[in-house]
């Protein structure tokens, strides 16, 4: 999900200069947040991108975009680094009829920014305007309704099991993030101010659109303690370079980082946190062999995971901020099958005798397809290929500037494998979106009936416990063997901050760094 | 003839003012994708994609957009932004001072600077002279971002004498609007100083060796008014128009310097618009750039005029 995001993202960067991942080969330094936390005037970050929109239903997720809205707008539930969830402007939440019904109760006497109150009717309108035009409104399609039950209840009606929801409406999953009833009935309103029942709330006369967002604290707020500066300044600085810049003169406090200004900044006296964030990769969209019959022979799919020499590419590409990988979560999360970890040994003889076996002794062509914001994606693509040349499998890149120029090209059919990166998160999210029949990455209609049985189970489970743990590692193990796509790389998200700045912390289970958590240290 | 060369100049900028904007739509449809793609993503519907393609107006043939859009142009509507739905002139009364500001400044750093430089290299040659001369393909020879990057390492970083990025509005604060601009101008303006120099430099040196100024100087005229007053206003017609053609060669060059200093001008918004494929943002912008290079050849005209009696009898 957040592959859309960072695609946004360095699609600007495409033109200057982003990203984020890299590896955490070296097992990711998080740096300490030492020192007490103190009030704070103004913090000021930088984003490589302005928000596609100010409205949260069509902002996008991930970082840097997720920040628009997290600052004002305050999710129903809150995810916390850990993975944990707190309650947000929902205080509790259960499942019910085997993951077809889900409730929320809402927090009493919540106010938007705009002084209206938090009412189930607000929230229902949103859903329902999410539903119809957000840009993950995918994400709901089991949703049958979702009605006021009681004045601070809302209940959703699914219309197949979905355990999701809880993520969904969480700050990252952005479906969650609440505006005031009179704004949702008025979205044209959205694009230009906040509406949210968020810590901070858009000074819409200081902000500069493209240039500068400026957010300062919003009185209304219900949970003071966790306002921790006056003002918070988001200044889009689409070049890497002018960011570590501006972040070495002291101009701003924080932004994301790239593995290749990593030692520049601890050098410059930067707190540098690493975390692992994403999996980057390729993912094989023709598993049907529809563009290229070669590619619906399993033979030929685990030749071309073979014929990868993941150790070398990832120090190449992600340095120590990276390490490689087989498989699609990382160890110590939900569903990660350490077996998968020596799926596929580097070994380019047995590439050629797969090859040979299905028939394509003398290899064959597949378009690769680089999506705009993978971090090093032209250079691993570029490094994927010529890997893949050794064993005869010819793949000429294209490489879209700009992420809707990537959409229209995938949409248009002629492309069967692309890179790819995403933000690691619960793996039946991700099952659903590379390999469902719906998925977003599964964009061929790619058929794998086994692993929809086994996301079927999962999605009527209780994620996070022993019993969908299982299955999700089923899911991994059928995923791996068969041979779905090209994992190459586990890369890490890093974020540059000043010495007095405290608080910056993520994990591989959420790897998603949160302003609204940085405070300023004595 | 004054009437003439006017009408003939009017001509020429409606002209133009049709074509650019016309060149700009087309070049912008053909490029793949458009804003639902970037607002949707992979992810969305074709019901959804097609219902914001509608909402957008985006279904529509590629001549009805345009015609629209003209039509509103006519009216000195330049219609709303895709994503924020604001309307277009009022971001670009907010991103042209910041434009204006850099290319006026670069502009004037190039005619004070090159001029001065080339002026007195022409009364010397030898060593200041091949010195000139190396400098301005060292001008031509450094990229301005590379300059930029230099620039910010040496002044903002290491000294912190200068803003690393970011502009300051005059009403502001006057003297943190300069510091804003410092170096953003130093690295536009680079090239072209030493393109002047070189300019201004030769064809004094043309105008020094011609009789007038030998009889001016037989006659006692003092040297520094030989020089400045009649050397240089007759070699002066060449510089201005390699001065009009540095400054509007400097628009390309702003959206490059504008983006490394973080500075909020037409070049950046040029930049995102495109992106994302903001079309009637990117119309507005593209007239305002057309309005520029219009404004740019007017001034170098009248300065034709003004520094020539003949062009005026034209």
């Amino acid at each position: 999900m957040c592959f859309r995001s960072l695609a946004r993202l360095s699609t600007l960067s495409a033109l200057a200069a982003v990203v984020v991942l890299t590896l955490s080969a070296c097992g990711g330094s998080t740096a300490p947040s030492s020192g007490k936390a103190v009030p704070g005037d103004t913090l000021t970050i930088a984003s490589s991108t302005p928000p596609i929109s100010l409205n949260p239903a069509l902002n996008g997720n991930g970082v840097p975009l997720m920040w628009f809205a997290a600052l004002a707008y305050e999710p129903l539930i809150v995810r916390n680094p850990d993975n944990t969830t707190s309650p947000g402007l929902a205080t509790s939440w259960k499942y019910s009829d085997g993951n077809k019904t889900f409730t929320l109760e809402l927090r009493p006497g919540v106010k938007f920014s705009d002084g209206s109150d938090l009412t189930a009717e607000a929230v229902v309108k949103f859903i329902q305007y999410y539903q119809k035009s957000g840009t993950f409104a995918f994400n709901l399609a089991s949703l049958a309704s979702v009605t006021a039950t009681g004045p601070l209840e809302v209940t959703f009606h699914l219309s197949s099991p979905d355990p999701l929801y809880p993520y969904y409406l969480d700050e990252e999953g952005a479906v969650g993030n609440i505006p005031s009833e009179a704004a949702t009935e008025n979205p044209a309103e959205m694009a230009t101010a906040t509406f949210g029942a968020g810590p901070y709330m858009l000074d819409t006369a200081a902000t500069v659109p493209n240039s500068s967002y400026v957010y300062t604290a919003n009185p209304t707020f219900f949970d003071r303690a966790h306002v921790h500066w006056k003002k918070i300044i988001i200044k889009i600085i689409a070049d890497d370079n002018a960011a570590l810049a501006a972040l070495r003169s002291g101009q701003i406090q924080a932004a994301l980082g790239d593995a290749t200004d990593a030692d520049a900044a601890k050098a410059a006296g930067l707190n540098v946190t690493s975390e692992v964030g994403g999996m980057t990769g390729v993912v094989i969209a023709d598993r049907d062999g529809k563009i290229v019959p070669a590619l619906k022979d399993l033979r030929v799919r685990q030749a071309l995971n073979y014929a990868i020499d993941r150790v070398g590419l990832t120090r190449a590409v992600y340095r120590s901020y990276g390490s490689p990988t087989m498989q699609y979560k990382p160890a110590g999360t939900d569903g990660y099958v350490a077996a998968m970890d020596s799926a596929y040994p580097y070994n380019v003889t047995k590439a050629k005798q797969l090859l040979a076996e299905a028939g394509y002794p003398n290899g064959f062509t597949i378009q690769l397809i680089v999506q705009p914001g993978v971090p090093g994606g032209t250079l691993l693509a570029q490094a994927m290929s010529q890997e893949w040349e050794q064993i005869g499998v010819h793949a000429p890149l294209t490489a879209p500037a700009t992420f809707s120029d990537y959409v229209a090209k995938v949409l248009g059919g002629g492309y069967g494998v692309t890179t790819y990166v995403y933000d690691y998160q619960p793996f039946i999210w991700e099952l659903n979106e590379l390999f469902s029949p719906t998925g977003v990455y599964n964009f061929l209609g790619a058929k794998t009936p086994a692993l929809d049985a086994l996301r079927a189970q999962i999605n009527s489970s209780d994620l996070g416990s022993p019993a969908a743990n299982a299955l999700e590692q089923q899911a991994m193990t059928y995923a791996v063997q068969n041979a779905l796509s090209v994992p190459v790389s586990a890369a890490n998200f890093i974020v540059f901050s000043a010495k007095n700045i405290g608080g910056v912390a993520f994990t591989p289970s959420f790897p998603i760094p949160d302003p609204t958590q940085w405070y300023l240290t004595a | 003839m004054l009437v003439r060369v006017i009408a003939r100049r009017v001509v020429i900028s409606v002209t133009l003012l049709v074509i650019i904007p016309a060149l700009t739509f087309v070049i912008e449809a053909l490029t793949p994708g458009n804003a639902a793609d970037f607002l949707l993503g992979v992810s969305a519907t074709p019901e959804q994609r097609a219902a914001l393609n509608h909402q957008l107006g985006l279904d529509q043939p590629l001549w009805v957009r345009y015609l629209t859009w003209m039509g509103r142009f006519l009216h000195g509507d330049l219609g709303n932004s895709l994503f924020t739905g604001e309307p277009v002139s009022q971001g670009l009364a907010s991103w042209l001072p910041v434009s204006l500001s850099l290319l006026i400044g670069a502009t004037l750093v190039t005619v004070v600077v090159g001029v001065a430089i080339g002026a007195a290299s022409a009364q010397h040659t030898g060593g200041i002279g091949r010195l000139i001369d190396s400098l301005s393909v060292l001008g031509i020879a450094v990229p301005n971002f590379w300059l930029a990057v230099v620039l910010v390492e040496v002044f903002a970083v290491t000294f912190r004498i200068l803003p690393a990025t970011g502009y300051v509005q005059p009403q502001d604060s006057l003297i943190e609007w300069g510091l804003s601009l410092v170096l953003p101008v130093v690295a536009l303006a680079f090239a072209g100083v030493t393109a002047v120099a070189k300019q201004t430099r030769d064809q004094m040196k043309d105008v020094l060796d011609r009789d007038f100024i030998r009889n001016l100087r037989a006659n006692g005229v003092h040297e520094r008014s030989v020089i400045y007053r009649h050397a240089l206003r007759n070699a002066s017609i060449p510089i201005v128009t390699v001065i009009g053609q540095l400054f509007v060669g400097a628009l390309a060059g702003s959206v490059v310097v504008e983006n490394i200093f973080v500075l909020p001008g037409l070049g950046s918004a040029a930049v995102q618009a495109a992106t994302s494929h903001d079309y009637p943002v990117i119309q507005g912008i593209s007239v305002y750039f057309t309005l520029i290079v219009i404004a740019v050849n007017v001034i170098v005209d009248i300065a034709y005029g003004w520094l020539n009696p003949q062009v005026r009898s034209l």
